[in-house]
């Protein structure tokens, strides 16, 4: 009896202390800055989301730019050079020559996908939420839907399985080849339409026409010029950034840190008529660096500046572009030339007028200095069979005079970014 | 009534009357078995009173108004073997003198074995460590907790980061435990939970170590608890040991005096240990004018005293002390205030406080081309990036406010029973500011000056409560029970406000910056407790068994895994009371424990999928932060241990444990595939497991002991050895430089990495670039951060009688670093041996026509070699192997011998004595002593214990323009009044 009295005792006693424990342990105040996934349920929320969508597409575009323009032949990296570049990451970028470990890479993959999942995870939260303002549902949904759209436009343009082959997969899908990824983006765009105003729908539409002229489907594109796109004078559709949230160009190509300078042949351009410089702003280093070769970076952007995803001079350029191929095609500007169209352009930043006969060349020179510096040279190199990098030669970096820097470009260079390992280990689907 | 009053008034008097006139008084002095010389300080008690005094100077005590009586009276003294005597106390005075025989091998010190659990060496169950750290701060200097533990216990690996003083220390414990958490120790002072995280903002890779708060000067002892079998009842962390400092505490004060003061003074000098080479890096010269020659003072001042009722210990210290490279200084100022009571014969109270006031100033380097070696290391000419003045005048100090109290209660209401209470806090404050002044151009930064200020407040309290019952089950056998319960609360709140573009230099308040780029706030709050119990047999002081288990709970638990539960149970025979054993081995025991323990999962592991607020040029948004599993529940650690102590003819000893240690239900972050768009991190599931075993020898020698002359030899030794068993399905994890890595088959953390087979050549015999294949397949293992045998060889030496000499040196073998140090120098110019290789290959294809000589500027001046001839395929090769864009030529042996501590001390009380000044100056001493003498390494570069990313990252053994550990000398004189 004594016995069952002492082990009832120490029974209870553990029971309390136990339950006791296990309360005191899950009386943890909750965190401040962390929200519970099943919190995000309301109305309430949802311009919250759809500000992480475009907070997540602003981080991506500015990592993507600079990233393509690496890999184009509007930036190199130079290590030699008075630019004191250092990244390995960016090296392999601009010799084409592109480990599935590089981080760099890998980070603006993950980024890009993390944007995708973004835009269709609040078009699945919108859903199931029941709306007392319908506009705040509206714009959520043409935002998810363009920046869907556009991610698919960018997963499709740079990135792909082997060196040549485009396409990347989808929430753990086997790879989807470019053309599937780019009907996507346009079901996307199309959707976004159907929730947008005049002036968003003059973006989106600009948005489709691009993905045209990505593929050189001048047909296409000039189906949608002729609809609400962005004319001259309508605002750009741009990346924002702040001090908070900086424009990596800044501190990757630009005035704070230049692992990747600009070609030579900037300068040229502002050498050839200085008020190129109006709309390429770019800076020669003033530091002694390692040896007398001039290299230069890109002054445009600050750590808050803006980049441009597509704006009216853009679109100006595909009319163009088009109008060199077909004189006759409807643009949607009754009596526009290829010239004027340049030439407005070339006007909107005081630049003297062409006088010349524009052709292909001519509007690539145009486009090429029009939009540099976010991401688009690289698929005009290829669209037009244009590429740098060609496998077995012998490349010189720009400081060679001096450093006598050379590399042997491999025999299949990467004309995309590939699909990191992160994927490839990970997706049980990829082959 | 007034009657009843009156009666017991005179009862009492009588009573009174009659005690007082049976009390006597004991006499006597305590000498020294080996050189008869008087021990001062030496505390004698009559057990279970509070009578008690200390010897003083002369080795004299006197205890008086003792009940007449049989008493048993003891005599201990740090450092020698305990005495006990039965002893006739009459009226009067009664005389007894004690000698007191040096322990060599410590068999005698208590120390702690668990938690609620203190026994002696003799008879403990588990292996123990204790670092005297009292006796050897006593002529030497330390700056850190760290620095006096470096090499002092076997299988503990205690090493900095980098050489900055003041910064993050990394403890590697025996095999490394499991393969989660940060795989420190835990640390307590004085029964509270300290907190032992690198904090303040970043220079390079380098933080401030909080653990530099804590002032060495303080502290008498380090216990180490270096597994799962002896911390078992730590529960959750207590996996990778747990470290118990206990501090200075007030002796009975001798006859004569009321207390102790002394006062210990230092002076000293860091410098750079070891030159950068020109062999090695073309501008070798630059980064060594980088570096000065710091200066170092120390001044501590300590009173203590107490009688048989109330003890204090006080100290006041203050440090301040210069690193190497200019902006690297610490200032602490420390104060501690120790009290104990003995109110009666059933209670006793102790009460520890210690407040400390540490401001710690850290340069750029490592990863960083804002730093002085990342802008005098990687290109031929210095200070590319950033000017050397800007550099100077780059500012990033951590001033942190901290106190850490404890109070402890014990009560013994009946024989054999004890209640013990113990609250403790260890609260913080750090302010943390990171200036560039608009005066000045950095790398990255082109705007107006750029401020950042941190504060983060920590509050961190832990409480103990336990009740032991000690009886006899027979005369031979001794039961000891104890249950107990430990909570530990932990919050902690930081704000970050970061402005640039200051409107003028000639003010740097930060609203004086005109625009915002960082506004950041946290809060954390992480609570665990845990309920213990333990059974302990003793028979005969010859066969000890325990066993025991803790139940822990966790606010990190996943909500699917409420408690876990962690057992224990150890044994061992003392042989040498068997009567089997020669006369020459006087002490023999084997001992064997096993224990588990676990390590907590992150704080948001267990939770789903948590989002976060993220600024953007678009407005803040909604973004995933963390991505979780429910089901998460800590990982396991368990660890059987085998070991024996020996002692042989009394001066010489030996301790040996072997163990074996397996984690399972590691935790491992399942990396989800980027096109699911869930990259915000890893997911958490209890999928690893990593097994380790080693053995640690510890041997002691006095093979002399005289009155003049004692020689105190010792040598440790440690192998361990590990390897990753299992990730489930995860791919290999690697470090941000993709090298460490986690991968079943190989060891924790080793370097995999592709390999490098030579160069391939053309048809024409031309070099065309390294053979190297950037696959999985062709990773192979080229060692790992970590020695496979560590150890160090001690020698203590008094002679002349006042003299004394001591040394430490400190080897590891079986260790590689990855010198990217090298790598990246190779890669920009500054590579001497690789320059010379270009030259060698000067015009072939691909390779530079020209390279950097030895002044730094371009060159042709080698005579090219003939491709095809063996002197160009082995140019070539050589080249290739070291090429840049593989880690493969840089992984390094990095085996070393290292002179870590020397000193030389004289001992003035004797000329004090004989000149009869001790009434004055009770004892003096100067000592000369230096820290980090002398290095022998295969490592290329100048110091291999060193790491880029600091103490807590995946990334280890990497020297990426570190700033080596310093060569320090310090001059320190004691006196003692």
């Amino acid at each position: 009896m004594k016995y069952s009295v002492k082990l009832l005792t120490l029974i209870l006693i553990s029971t309390f202390t136990t339950i006791s424990c296990s309360d005191w342990v899950a009386d943890a105040d909750d965190p401040i800055d962390e929200i519970i996934d099943e919190t995000l349920t309301s109305e309430e929320q949802i311009p919250f989301l759809e500000t992480g969508v475009l907070a997540r597409f602003a981080t991506t575009h500015d990592n993507l730019s600079v990233t393509m323009d690496g890999l184009s032949d509007a930036l190199q990296f130079d290590e030699g050079g008075n630019s004191l570049a250092t990244f390995p990451t960016y090296a392999e970028l601009d010799q084409g020559d592109i480990t599935f470990d590089n981080n760099s890479v890998d980070g603006v993959y993950s980024n890009l996908n993390e944007m995708r999942f973004l835009a269709d995870d609040l078009i699945r939260r919108v859903g199931e939420v029941t709306f007392e303002d319908a506009s705040v549902r509206e714009q959520a949904l043409y935002t998810a839907n363009w920046v869907g759209g556009l991610s698919r436009f960018w997963l499709g343009s740079y990135f792909g399985l082997t060196p040549t082959v485009k396409g990347a997969p989808i929430d753990d899908s086997d790879i989807i080849p470019r053309a599937q990824l780019y009907t996507q983006a346009i079901d996307k765009y199309d959707e976004a339409l159907t929730h947008a105003s005049a002036a968003q729908a003059a973006i989106v539409n600009s948005l489709k026409a691009q993905l045209h002229i990505a593929t050189n489907n001048y047909a296409a594109a000039a189906t949608v010029l002729q609809g609400n796109v962005l004319e001259e004078g309508d605002a750009p559709l741009q990346s924002l950034h702040s001090l908070e949230s900086t424009n990596i160009w800044y501190n990757s190509a630009g005035e704070g840190r230049t692992q990747l300078n600009v070609h030579q042949r900037f300068a040229d351009y502002i050498a050839a008529e200085p008020t190129e410089a109006n709309r390429i702003e770019i800076s020669p280093f003033d530091e002694v660096g390692s040896g007398a070769t001039i290299t230069y970076y890109y002054a445009n952007y600050q750590l808050d500046s803006p980049i441009d995803v597509v704006t009216w001079q853009q679109v100006a350029l595909m009319r163009a572009e088009i109008l060199v191929d077909n004189p006759a095609a409807n643009v949607g500007v009754t009596g526009a030339t290829a010239l004027g169209l340049v030439n407005a352009v070339r006007a909107s930043h005081g630049i003297p007028a062409f006088a010349g006969v524009v052709d292909i060349d001519v509007i690539l020179e145009e486009r090429d200095k029009e939009l540099f510096a976010t991401g688009i040279r690289v698929l005009d190199q290829l669209r037009t069979d244009n590429f740098h990098l060609e496998g077995g030669q012998l490349y010189s970096v720009p400081s060679s005079a001096v450093t006598g820097n050379q590399f042997l470009i491999v025999a299949q260079p990467w004309e995309h970014l590939p699909i990191t390992s992160r994927e490839r280990n990970n997706n049980p689907n990829f082959e | 009534m007034l009657k009843k009053l009156q009666m017991l008034f005179l009862f009492v008097f009588l009573l009174s009357t009659s005690i007082y006139a049976q009390t006597g008084t004991i006499t006597g002095k305590v000498t020294d078995a080996n050189t008869s010389e008087p021990l001062i300080g030496v505390n004698i008690i009559l057990e279970g009173t509070t009578h008690g005094a200390a010897t003083n100077f002369d080795g004299n005590f006197e205890i008086s108004g003792v009940p007449t009586g049989t008493y048993n009276l003891m005599a201990n003294f740090i450092g020698f073997k305990s005495y006990e005597s039965t002893i006739e106390v009459g009226t009067g005075s009664t005389s007894i003198n004690i000698v007191l025989s040096e322990d060599i091998l410590g068999l005698e010190d208590v120390v702690v074995t668990g938690i609620a659990s203190r026994s002696s060496k003799a008879v403990s169950e588990v292996a123990i460590s204790r670092v005297n750290a009292a006796e050897l701060s006593a002529d030497k200097s330390y700056n850190s907790v760290s620095q006096l533990l470096t090499s002092k216990v076997s299988g503990v690996s205690v090493a900095p980061s980098s050489g900055n003083v003041g910064g993050g220390v990394r403890f590697v414990v025996r095999s490394g435990g499991g393969l989660n958490g940060s795989g420190q120790p835990v640390i307590y002072i004085d029964g509270v939970r300290i907190d032992n995280n690198q904090s303040g903002f970043g220079a390079g890779g380098q933080n401030y170590g909080t653990l530099s708060d804590i002032n060495p000067e303080n502290i008498a002892t380090i216990d180490f608890l270096k597994g799962p079998a002896a911390a078992a009842l730590y529960g959750t962390s207590g996996s990778n040991g747990v470290v118990l400092i206990t501090t200075k505490s007030g002796q009975i004060a001798g006859a004569g005096s009321n207390m102790n003061v002394n006062y210990k003074g230092t002076i000293g000098v860091n410098s750079l240990a070891n030159e950068y080479d020109s062999d090695k890096f073309i501008s070798a010269s630059d980064a060594n004018s980088a570096f000065r020659d710091g200066q170092v003072q120390s001044h501590d001042v300590s009173i203590s005293g107490g009688n048989e009722f109330v003890r204090y210990f006080t100290s006041f210290n203050t440090r301040d002390e210069e690193g190497t490279l200019p902006q690297n200084a610490q200032n602490r100022q420390s104060i501690q205030a120790n009290f104990d009571a003995f109110p009666s014969d059933k209670v006793s109270i102790s009460v520890n406080t210690a407040y400390a006031l540490n401001t710690v100033n850290i340069p750029q380097n490592d990863n960083n081309v804002q730093g002085w070696l990342g802008n005098t290391l990687l290109f031929p000419n210095s200070y590319l990036f950033t000017d050397s003045l800007a550099i100077a005048n780059y500012e990033n100090e951590s001033s942190t406010n901290r106190f850490i109290g404890s109070a402890q209660f014990n009560y013994r209401p009946i024989s054999g029973l004890n209640i013990n209470l113990a609250a403790g806090m260890d609260n913080s404050d750090l302010r943390a500011v990171d200036y560039r002044s608009p005066l000045y151009q950095y790398s990255g930064i082109n705007f107006q000056g750029q401020k950042n200020i941190f504060n983060r407040q920590n509050q961190q309290s832990t409480l103990d409560a336990n009740v032991s019952y000690r009886f006899e089950i027979t005369p031979e056998i001794t039961s000891n029970t104890v249950v107990g319960t430990q909570l530990f609360n932990r919050k902690f709140k930081t704000t970050q406000l970061g402005r640039q573009n200051f409107a003028t230099s000639l003010v740097s308040d930060i609203q004086s910056a005109s625009q915002i780029n960082t506004t950041i706030e946290g809060f954390g709050h992480t609570r665990s407790a845990g309920i213990f119990a333990q059974q302990e047999l003793n028979y005969d002081q010859t066969y000890f068994v325990t066993i025991g288990g803790r139940q822990d709970f966790a606010s990190a638990f996943g909500t699917d895994t409420p408690n876990i539960f962690y057992p224990k149970a150890s044994a061992a025979i003392r042989i040498d009371k068997l009567g089997v054993l020669p006369d020459a081995i006087d002490f023999l025991k084997i001992r064997a424990a096993y224990g588990e323990t676990g390590i907590l999962p992150g704080g948001n592991d267990g939770i789903r999928l948590i989002w976060s607020a993220t600024p953007s040029g678009h407005g803040t948004g909604g973004v995933p932060e963390s991505i979780g599993n429910p089901e998460i529940k800590p990982e396991r650690i368990k660890e059987l241990e085998l070991g024996f102590e020996a002692s042989i003819l009394e001066n010489y000893g030996i301790d040996f444990t072997y163990y074996i240690q397996k984690a399972e239900d590691s935790i491992i972050g399942l990396l989800n595939s980027p096109s699911t768009g869930l990259v915000a991190s890893t997911s958490p599931f209890n999928i690893g497991a990593i097994e380790g075993s080693g053995f640690e020898v510890a041997l002691n020698a006095t093979p002399i002991l005289s009155r003049d002359y004692q020689l105190d030899l010792s040598a440790i030794v440690s192998y361990s050895e590990n390897e990753v068993t299992d990730i489930g399905d995860a791919q290999p994890i690697r470090d941000g430089f993709d090298l460490n890595t986690i991968q079943p088959g190989l060891p924790r953390s080793a370097y995999y990495t592709f390999e490098v087979h030579g160069a391939t050549f053309d048809g024409s015999g031309n070099y065309t670039g390294p053979d190297v294949q950037f696959t999985e397949a062709n990773r192979v293992l080229l060692g790992t951060p970590y020695p496979e045998y560590q150890g160090s060889f001690s020698l203590d030496f008094r002679f002349l009688k006042n003299f004394n000499i001591f040394a430490l040196v400190e080897y590891q073998v079986g260790i590689s670093v990855y010198n990217n140090t090298q790598l990246f120098a190779n890669s920009f110019g500054n590579g001497a041996e690789y320059e010379r290789l270009k030259g060698l290959l000067a015009g072939t294809p691909g390779v530079a026509s020209s390279y950097y000589n030895n002044d730094g500027d371009p060159s042709t001046n080698i005579t090219p070699l003939t491709p095809g001839t063996d002197e160009y395929i082995n140019a070539a090769n050589q080249f290739a192997r070291l090429t840049p864009t593989a880690d493969f030529g840089y992984i390094e042996e990095a085996d070393l011998v290292r002179l870590r501590e020397v000193s030389i001390r004289y001992d003035f009380t004797d000329l004090l004595n004989s000149a009869d000044l001790t009434q004055y100056v009770k004892n003096a001493s100067i000592s000369f002593s230096g820290n980090n003498l002398w290095l022998s390494s295969k490592y290329g570069n100048v110091d291999p214990e060193v790491n880029f990313a600091g103490a807590r990252s995946t990334s280890r053994g990497q020297d990426f323009l570190t700033l080596p550990q310093p060569r320090s000398v310090f001059a320190t004189l004691n006196i003692g009044f």
